[in-house]
């Protein structure tokens, strides 16, 4: 029975050994193989019974001095086990798998002492080839799989680097606005830290309001959540947070994957506290004046241009009035600018007390000023226009110890929406307001719709090209008026006051009220003066050469505001003569008064200029432009002309009688030859007789006469 | 064990260092022809001590974990011979031994592992050789196994014999040299008590005492 034990157990392990799916190789004392597997014949390609009982190295020559030639030393001498990595061992069998690929081996050599002390060494060989491989490849993907992920990391690092050091503060969230990260610019500007916030909602802390209603402003993260799209802003945001109030451009961006699935957002938003201060510094700047603090023109165009939007759809009336001061020139000229601006800052303040709360008052000029009245009839606008004009009639303007009468002159235009641009009503109300300055100041004046068919502003329009065609041909005509010496009624003196008239095309004369509105309006005044000059020295050439010029002449040429400033007709004047030969004492220039007052600076360097030459000057209109008499020691003048709206009525009126007195006596007392003008008939002439002044002219003594019939060459 | 009285007296203890340094010897020819490069082995210093001694000692130099190799053996003393590195210098001998200087201790995957079994393999054997033949004894090497952890796991792993918490250990302390690098490691030799007397009776016949 133990026999028979025994026989099975030594039958089962010689199956094992048979069947074993590892090389198994025995070797004896004296390194002979005694046995080895059927495994081994299948790798090694030799057959058991031709190579038992030859050494190894026999065998397999390459296992000379190897690693395993020492493990079967040391087994049967030292009965020491050893481990044969392939890793290291150059020398493994050279045993082969089907196809002829060389196996990876690992091996191990073990003692094995039998009861008689006989001693073996048995080899173990394992194909280890699949597992090696498959390391080989797992090796070489985490290879690549780490070069990916230093990659990635790196992207990373750069990422956060870059995140922490940009000026814009970052958050980013998951695809539920939850916080994701924050960068330290965030954390500032909310005054919370990365991890207080984290896994919480945006729209819990990053609180919005309104700069302007402080109303609350959703959560734009939670907008971009639900648009999927951009959502940008740039004005008007207010950042609420532990850190103070902010203001701030925001925006936050979608992260869409390649599927086209929401991941998350990015917020981004920037301080621009200090930016948006000053910007709207800025614009306060650019739309307003800084003397006043009113609206400033550009702001006023852009008021007008809403209400003029407005009114196209509304049925309502809307006017717009255009006030211009009557005596600012001269404040700012005898008190100086501080004075002038004192002066504009009362103004501002008398007009806004009459205005409602509705009306918008701007700055439109030096003394110019606009005023829009919204929802208000003609009839409100004319009174309110009234009430602005009484206001500032009844102020007095004091400055140390002068003290000014202003008036101003009031313009008024309709806005009806028909109007295309702001500037087309702002030019009706200015045309309106030229009118009424031109009517004699202080008063409101009405600008006359097309609809009434007389539009002043469209009356100027087309004489502009009227006159630039008239300049351009010559079609201007030179007429003469004398003016008389009073004390010398009974001769007649060869002293004329140049005058123009245009002609027409039907060869018609046209009176300079027609023209010389708008030529002043639209700057051609200059041209118109250069012109006259021009055209009196070619008459007297004409007469010279005719032997006919005439002795004792005096021609008085009128010269506008404009050519006070014309350095190019002084020098002309100054050339005319010089090359004329002309006695220069045969001129004189005739500048109004306020013309003069205006431009006192540059009318005294002009004047004077032409005065050193020998010419005489007048001042023209005197005592209309209301002006102090203090202008008079400053003006270069020979002879003051007193304005004929005094004259006319001076046998009726005692105040304008005793307004020429005054007038005269001033001009006597200060040398100057007196000028009455509008001397209409005998009565008015022994008056000034009466009066003592010089020289008397109107229609009364001659009506204004073409040269060429004056002055006939044949 | 009481710390005044040493566990083996030391003249026992540099023979055992001489016989030691013998079998490096061998064990470095062995590793220069395995790796075809100059290999160093010395034993500087040789004690016994208590596990816990060991212990205490192999984990202040390394700060991490260990890896090595173990084999039991037995014959004329028994006990677990382990050759042990500081991970860091594990790396540092595999890198040295395969020369592959870009390789990271990730890399030390299961082949690597191999490689440094059969260093250690190579080295505890020579030094039960020389033990052996010193005895002229019987001394019978097992298959070396690669182990790995704490110090601690290494030295009291429960699936090795001598888990007595009275276990002495031979405690050498080791220099390799190769590739023009430095690299310190350990070799252990874990016994109870008994094999301990084994071996001291073992170093008495050849003292000749």
């Amino acid at each position: 029975m133990c026999l028979q034990n025994l026989a099975n157990s030594q039958l089962i392990y010689q199956h094992i050994f048979s069947e074993s799916e590892s090389g198994l190789i025995v070797i004896d004392k004296e390194y002979g193989l005694v046995n080895w597997n059927p495994w081994l014949d299948k790798h090694s390609g030799f057959d058991l019974k031709h190579v038992q009982g030859k050494k190894l190295t026999e065998i397999f020559p390459v296992l000379e001095n190897s690693s395993i030639e020492r493990g079967i030393f040391s087994a049967l001498n030292h009965s020491m086990s050893t481990s044969v990595s392939h890793t290291l061992n150059r020398k493994p069998f050279p045993l082969k798998n089907k196809i002829g690929q060389l196996l990876q081996q690992q091996i191990m050599i073990k003692p094995i002492i039998m009861e008689d002390r006989q001693r073996y060494c048995l080899i173990q060989i394992i194909d280890i080839s699949a597992s090696f491989n498959r390391e080989k490849q797992l090796l070489e993907q985490a290879k690549r799989t780490k070069a990916v992920s230093e990659k990635l990391a790196e992207e990373k690092e750069r990422a956060q680097v870059t995140l922490n050091s940009i000026v814009d503060a970052v958050i980013t969230t998951d695809e539920q606005g939850y916080v994701l990260s924050m960068n330290p610019v965030a954390e500032v500007l909310l005054g919370v830290i990365e991890e207080q916030v984290q896994y919480k909602r945006v729209s819990d802390f990053f609180k919005l309001i309104n700069e302007k209603t402080r109303n609350p402003i959703p959560c734009p993260v939670a907008e971009c959540l639900k648009s999927q799209t951009i959502i940008e802003n740039e004005k008007e945001h207010i950042l609420v947070g532990a850190a103070g109030r902010f203001s701030i451009n925001d925006s936050v961006s979608p992260i869409i994957n390649d599927d086209g699935v929401m991941l998350g957002t990015v917020l981004v938003f920037r301080d621009v506290t200090q930016s948006r201060a000053l910007s709207a510094e800025l614009n306060w700047q650019a739309s307003h004046d800084p003397l006043t603090g009113l609206a400033n023109r550009r702001q006023f165009e852009i008021d007008m241009n809403n209400l003029l939007t407005k009114a196209k759809s509304d049925n309502l009336q809307h006017h717009l009035l255009y006030l211009d001061l009557d005596q600012f020139k001269v404040v700012n000229d005898t008190c100086g600018h501080d004075a002038g601006d004192e002066l504009l800052i009362q103004i501002t303040e008398i007009l806004d007390k009459k205005l409602r709360k509705s009306d918008v008052l701007s700055r439109l000029g030096g003394d110019e000023f606009g005023v829009l009245l919204e929802s208000c009839g003609v009839e409100n606008a004319l009174a309110i226009a009234n009430n602005l004009r009484q206001a500032v009639e009844g102020f007095r303007f004091g400055w140390h110890t002068h003290s000014f009468k202003i008036g101003v002159s009031i313009g008024i235009a309709e806005i009806t929406g028909e109007e295309a641009k702001a500037s087309e009503v702002l030019s009706a109300a200015d045309a309106a307001c030229y009118v009424a300055k031109e009517s004699g100041r202080n008063r409101v004046c009405f600008h006359e719709t097309e609809a009434s068919g007389s539009s002043t502003h469209q009356q100027e329009m087309q004489w502009v090209s009227r006159l630039q065609a008239a300049l351009d041909n010559d079609c201007f005509e030179l007429f003469l008026q004398r003016i008389q010496c009073v004390e010398c009624a009974d001769e007649e003196s060869e002293h004329y006051e140049i005058l123009i008239r245009m002609v027409g095309d039907e060869g018609e004369i046209i009176p300079p009220g027609a023209f010389l509105p708008a030529a002043e309006r639209f700057n051609l005044i200059g041209s118109v003066d250069t012109w006259v000059v021009e055209n009196v020295f070619k008459k007297l050439e004409a007469l010279r050469s005719a032997n006919r010029y005439p002795k004792n002449l005096i021609l008085s040429i009128n010269l506008s505001g404009t050519s006070m400033a014309n350095d190019d007709l002084l020098e002309r004047i100054s050339c005319l003569i010089d090359e004329s030969d002309f006695p220069a004492e045969n001129f004189c220039f005739e500048v109004t008064e306020t013309a003069a007052i205006a431009n006192l600076k540059q009318a005294t360097t002009f004047l004077s200029s032409l005065r050193e030459k020998g010419c005489k000057i007048a001042l023209d209109d005197f005592g209309s432009g209301l002006s102090s008499f203090a202008y008079l020691k400053q003006l270069p003048i020979d002879y003051l002309k007193i304005d004929g709206l005094f004259v006319k009525d001076i046998a009726v009126d005692n105040i304008d009688k005793a307004f020429v007195e005054s007038i005269n006596q001033i001009g006597q007392v200060m040398s100057l030859k007196t000028i009455a003008e509008f001397v209409e008939n005998d009565e008015i002439m022994s008056i000034l007789m009466d009066i003592g002044v010089n020289y008397a002219q109107g229609y009364g003594i001659h009506k204004p006469t073409a040269f060429d019939e004056v002055f006939p060459i044949t | 064990m009481s710390d005044e009285k040493p566990i083996l007296d030391e003249f026992y203890v540099d023979a055992v260092a001489e016989v030691l340094n013998i079998g490096m010897g061998s064990a470095a020819a062995s590793l220069s022809e395995m790796i075809n490069d100059e290999v160093k082995l010395s034993v500087p210093g040789v004690k016994f001590v208590t596990r816990l001694v060991a212990t205490e000692h192999i984990a202040e130099k390394a700060k991490s974990d260990v890896s090595g190799v173990h084999q039991y053996f037995q014959g004329a003393f028994g006990g677990d011979a382990m050759l042990l590195f500081p991970e860091e210098q594990s790396l540092q001998l595999v890198r040295a031994v395969l020369q592959q200087d870009d390789m990271t201790l990730e890399d030390l995957t299961e082949m690597e592992q191999e490689a440094m079994t059969e260093i250690g393999n190579v080295i505890l054997n020579s030094c039960l050789c020389s033990m052996a033949d010193m005895f002229g004894k019987e001394m019978r090497g097992e298959i070396p196994e690669f182990v790995q952890g704490s110090v601690e796991q290494v030295l009291t792993d429960d699936t090795r014999k001598s888990q007595n918490t009275e276990a002495i250990v031979l405690l050498l302390n080791m220099d390799f040299s190769v590739d023009s690098k430095n690299i310190q490691g350990y070799v252990t030799f874990l016994m109870d008590v008994d094999e301990v007397m084994q071996l001291k009776q073992n170093i008495q016949v050849f003292l000749g005492e």
